[in-house]
């Protein structure tokens, strides 16, 4: 049995994915006899200088022993974790700092044109590539996590889709006129795109699970509700229970879920766990490894008519509704993710133990 | 012994079928690539465009501190796909080709909140301290100030924008370039066979234009209504608002004898044209521009209206039937369309051909594009290295700003803190 410390980030008060993917590998890791604790480093953003700072507080941490316990591997996560120091690390990559990468040059970005802010960026890929660059294992969440550091880093890496964290828990039940939404509620998710939809499909209302991570998201969703006048037909629920929020899925219309170029989402594949459709949008990322238009979901254009357009033919087609769930859930079922992928998962990530050599520890 | 050849850094949108940077970049890519060595990039992770090497515009920096380039080249137009494009440019200067001068999309967050102006002044005095970051300056102007002003020499798609951008200039990267930092680069076109001209029984005419005043279809439509000859209109609408169209329509009873259409690509524009009569561009507005719509139609030997005004005054007379903008627009549309029922359509737009077989031979610009990139590449050196320095104080700066904030650590009496983590800063940011 191997000594494993899990690297997770933490943004205090938020609740996210990677919350959920770290406490839910412990728990796995655990089951499986080894010991096993979670590293949390807050993260703060702002200043954005302090993205050196904080990825030099990673790289200070040496994780070799503790109290002349050796550690025999390090599992990293999400920027900056993967900056800790040790002779065999793991990385699981949810994200790296995207606001550098893909986001770059958007508006969910930012890293401006200011030579400091340029100099910042390329000194944090030259870091990812070293902190990254000797992970003794690399793997990451989503095809569209490894491509983006196939990309920019020239580092490959494996898939290794997060099993879903409920497991076999998700159920279906008749539909009612609702869409759900869950995740974060913040820009880069495009809640308002639905907000915007629903004032073209009368006999629907949204209900929200999340809570805001943006300073101003809330006020801003707030504003796009008031100028449609619906209130009445938008509710935030924050943060829910386990066994509320299966309920939530299983009794929705559909699951709206359409961020920018997202990493992977939970969401897109609880949705079908739950025999929901998913409507997504043609450049959300990650989804698209999973919804397929007119098979399991929408696929459409991330415009309000297009998506309003989705929700008009589930309401007057229950059939279409119930076949392109009944497909989701055909495709989680064979695809091992409600709970038998963890095998895969952590063969991967331990098996830096199973050699004898160990990567090199850069500047140790 | 062979010659070195010029390294360029190729920026432009390569996969929107109907931007003018694509269609420019498929027309030259494979001809300057014959004298100079181009690397493209543009937010797609294709590894070849056009038989170059092709990367994602963000590794553009690596590839240029692994093998410098000698200069980088940017083709910027409005619209989304070339905001990339509008945010690098603030990045590394170059020798930018603008096919737009007013811009309706507002652009990448970066170009809103840039310093751009200071930096310029940084660039002339390296004395200056850096911009203050709490104070985010916010430009929204729809005309391309920070982009022309950044670019120490500047390419225009037309006379008229090389005019108005010489108006709108106070302060920029200049170099050694001065006078000449400014020149007019036309669109290229490739010249092909004639298609023969559909029977005149109807009078088929192609309109490529909005619904808004600016572009002028009410009067197109006004100009139709009094014909006395059979006609057919397709319209393709551009920005896609069939609605309004279908509106505009209505008002001039007009829908029987018109096709709308929304696809705009110059592929499907010269699909049009071959079943046509006479190609209308009457659109007036600083919005936009004509090209390559406007050139296709007069290499295809339809007769071509356009109007006598902004990006339309460029045109030589006996090329194009200009129409003046005003009270008697649809008259001397009316008498336009129905002279083409009449004349030798081929004879007269044979000026048409040959001004694009001179003017716009993707050979030819393709010459002068090498000529201008490699004299360029020359006057620009010092300047580049000027804003190199710019960078390295930028990341001298930056540290500076990391210490301060491990400092306040220290004075928190965190100081131990901060000790253990100078040497990961050094290891991994100061090389």
């Amino acid at each position: 049995m191997a000594r494993i410390l899990v690297l997770g980030v933490k943004v205090p008060f938020t609740h996210g994915g990677q919350e959920v993917l770290v406490a839910s590998l412990v728990k796995k890791l655990r089951e499986r006899g080894h010991e096993v604790d979670q590293i949390e480093l807050p993260f703060n953003p702002l200043p954005k200088q302090n993205l050196l700072v904080q990825a030099a507080m990673w790289r200070s941490l040496d994780l070799e022993s503790f109290a002349g316990q050796r550690i025999d591997l390090v599992i990293a996560t999400k920027f900056p974790s993967y900056y800790a120091r040790h002779p065999r690390k793991s990385v699981w990559l949810v994200h790296q700092l995207r606001s550098i990468y893909d986001l770059h040059g958007t508006q969910f970005s930012d890293i401006g044109d200011d030579p400091r802010d340029e100099s910042m960026r390329r000194m944090l890929t030259d870091g990812d590539n070293v902190a990254l660059g000797e992970c003794a294992f690399r793997s990451c969440i989503s095809k569209n996590v490894a491509e983006r550091l196939k990309a920019f880093n020239g580092l490959s890496s494996t898939v290794l889709y997060p099993p879903l964290p409920l497991g076999d828990r998700y159920f279906s039940a008749a539909a009612e006129p609702y869409i759900l939404s869950v995740g974060r509620i913040c820009r880069i998710k495009r809640l308002d795109l639905m907000i915007n939809a629903l004032a073209h499909t009368p006999s629907l209302s949204l209900k929200v699970v999340g809570v805001p991570d943006e300073p101003g998201a809330m006020e801003y969703f707030s504003n796009v509700i008031r100028q449609h006048g619906l209130e009445s037909r938008v509710s935030f629920l924050g943060r829910v229970s386990d066994e509320d929020l299966l309920g939530l899925y299983a009794k929705s219309l559909a699951v709206f879920y359409a961020p920018f170029n997202e990493d992977y989402g939970y969401v897109t594949l609880e949705a079908m766990a739950s025999s929901r459709p998913v409507i997504t949008a043609a450049d959300s990322g990650g989804t698209l490894e999973f919804v397929r238009d007119g098979e399991n979901g929408f696929v459409v254009e991330p415009s309000p008519a297009a998506i309003a357009h989705a929700c008009n033919l589930l309401l007057s087609e229950p059939a279409l509704g119930q076949r392109l769930g009944s497909a989701g859930r055909s495709m989680i079922e064979g695809s091992g993710m409600l709970s038998a992928g963890w095998d895969a998962v952590i063969d991967g990530l331990l098996s830096p133990l199973a050699t004898n050599s160990s990567a090199k520890a850069v500047g140790a | 012994m062979s010659e070195r050849r010029l390294r360029i850094a190729f920026f432009s949108d390569l996969t929107g079928s109907d931007s003018l940077s694509s269609h420019c970049s498929r027309l030259l890519l494979p001809r300057l690539n014959q004298r100079l060595a181009i690397e493209a990039f543009s937010d797609s992770f294709a590894s070849q465009v056009h038989g170059v090497p092709h990367h994602h515009y963000l590794k553009a920096y690596q590839r240029h501190r692994d093998e410098p380039f000698d200069l980088f080249f940017y083709q910027l137009e409005d619209g989304r796909r070339s905001r990339f494009v509008r945010s690098s440019i603030g990045i590394v200067p170059g020798v930018t080709w603008f096919h737009d001068l007013f811009f309706l999309d507002l652009g990448p967050e970066a170009t809103h909140t840039s310093p751009w102006e200071h930096s310029i002044k940084q660039f002339y005095d390296s004395s200056l301290p850096f911009a203050d970051r709490s104070v985010a300056p916010h430009q929204l102007w729809p005309r391309a100030y920070r982009e022309l002003s950044l670019s120490p020499l500047n390419l225009f798609t037309s006379q008229w924008a090389l005019t108005e951008s010489q108006t709108m200039l106070s302060n920029r990267i200049e170099g050694e370039l001065g006078a000449h930092a400014s020149e007019c680069l036309k669109v290229p076109i490739e010249l092909g066979e004639q298609a023969p001209l559909p029977s005149r029984s109807t009078l088929r005419v192609v309109a490529l234009c909005g619904t808004g005043l600016e572009s002028r279809a009410h009067k197109l439509l006004a100009a139709l209504r009094g014909l006395s000859h059979p006609w057919h209109l397709t319209w393709v609408v551009e920005g896609g608002d069939l609605r309004a169209a279908e509106m505009l329509l209505r008002e001039f009873e007009a829908g029987e004898g018109v096709t709308l259409a929304t696809g705009s690509s110059p592929t499907e524009w010269s699909k049009l044209l071959a079943s046509a009569h006479v190609a209308v561009h009457l659109r007036t507005s600083c919005f936009g521009h004509l090209a390559p719509h406007l050139q296709l139609s007069l290499a295809s030997g339809r007769l071509t209206v356009i109007s006598d005004m902004a990006q339309g005054e460029d045109l030589p007379e006996g090329v194009a039937c200009k129409v003046t903008p005003g009270i008697s627009e649809a008259s001397q549309l009316r008498s336009i369309l129905a002279g083409a029922c009449e004349i030798d359509i081929s004879a007269a737009t044979a000026p048409a051909r040959s001004y694009v077989a001179s003017e716009h031979s993707p050979d030819k610009i393709a010459q002068q594009l090498i000529r201008l990139l490699s004299e360029a590449a020359v006057l620009l050196r010092a300047p580049m290295r000027r804003w190199e320095e710019l960078y390295k104080n930028a990341r001298s700066e930056l540290l500076r700003e990391v210490s301060n904030l491990m400092g306040s650590a220290a004075d928190a009496g965190l100081a131990p803190f901060s000790r253990v983590m100078s040497p990961a800063v050094d290891e991994l940011f100061s090389r």
